[in-house]
């Protein structure tokens, strides 16, 4: 397999609908893909203690979390046949309804492209040194632990 | 608890630095963390050597 450059993930604030399409339509060049798969992570209002979430502050070891997303990557072309994959994380104030993780892999079939964009998120919330600060309507906040 | 850095002279070991940690910083008996090591997670003990770098990191929530 081909080795994979580091190359980061982090976007400052939400992705973007738009941002999103761009980078779908950047494939319509490649035509030996015949699916893509696509996880897009959503900041939800929770309830906690009776207060609202308004958003969450995304913080990262940002050197481990590269050296970590790489290690998934080689991982998932040596396990599925893969044309491409693609990983966004936001960094900082994402706020509710606004758009956090975006996973989109792309294979001659749809079954890599959907195995292999589970998996990613999967190991993604498991083992990516990332941490959100839940942020409530009255600007008090508690971490985030993912379940 | 947000990040912050610290150097340390004559340590041998994860096992003492962690333990200089929490002398300095008592909240960390009561929080859980993982640790790693030149960015590369431990789970034991460690001999360690000048230039590297110990992180603690509580739990994750990304995505």
């Amino acid at each position: 397999m081909s080795e994979h450059k580091i190359r980061t993930i982090f976007i400052e604030g939400p992705i973007t609908g738009n941002f999103v399409g761009e980078k779908i339509s950047h494939h319509m060049n490649k035509t030996d893909i015949g699916g893509h798969s696509i996880f897009l992570g959503q900041v939800r209002a929770d309830v906690i203690n009776g207060k609202t979430v308004s958003g969450i502050e995304y913080s990262a070891y940002t050197d481990m979390a590269l050296e970590v997303m790489h290690k998934i990557r080689q991982d998932l072309f040596d396990k599925y046949d893969l044309t491409c994959m693609h990983i966004y994380h936001s960094l900082g104030l994402v706020k509710t309804g606004e758009n956090s993780l975006f996973v989109f892999t792309s294979s001659k079939h749809r079954a890599p492209a959907i195995k292999s964009c589970e998996e990613c998120v999967e190991r993604i919330k498991k083992e990516l040194p990332v941490w959100g600060k839940e942020i409530f309507e009255d600007q008090s906040h508690i971490w985030k632990v993912n379940n | 608890m947000g990040s912050s850095s610290l150097e340390m002279n004559d340590v041998q070991t994860t096992d003492e630095i962690i333990e200089l940690l929490k002398n300095k910083y008592p909240i960390l008996r009561t929080h859980t963390y993982q640790i790693a090591l030149d960015k590369e997670i431990i789970n034991e003990n460690t001999p360690v050597t000048t230039g590297q770098v110990l992180a603690l990191l509580p739990p994750y929530a990304g995505g």
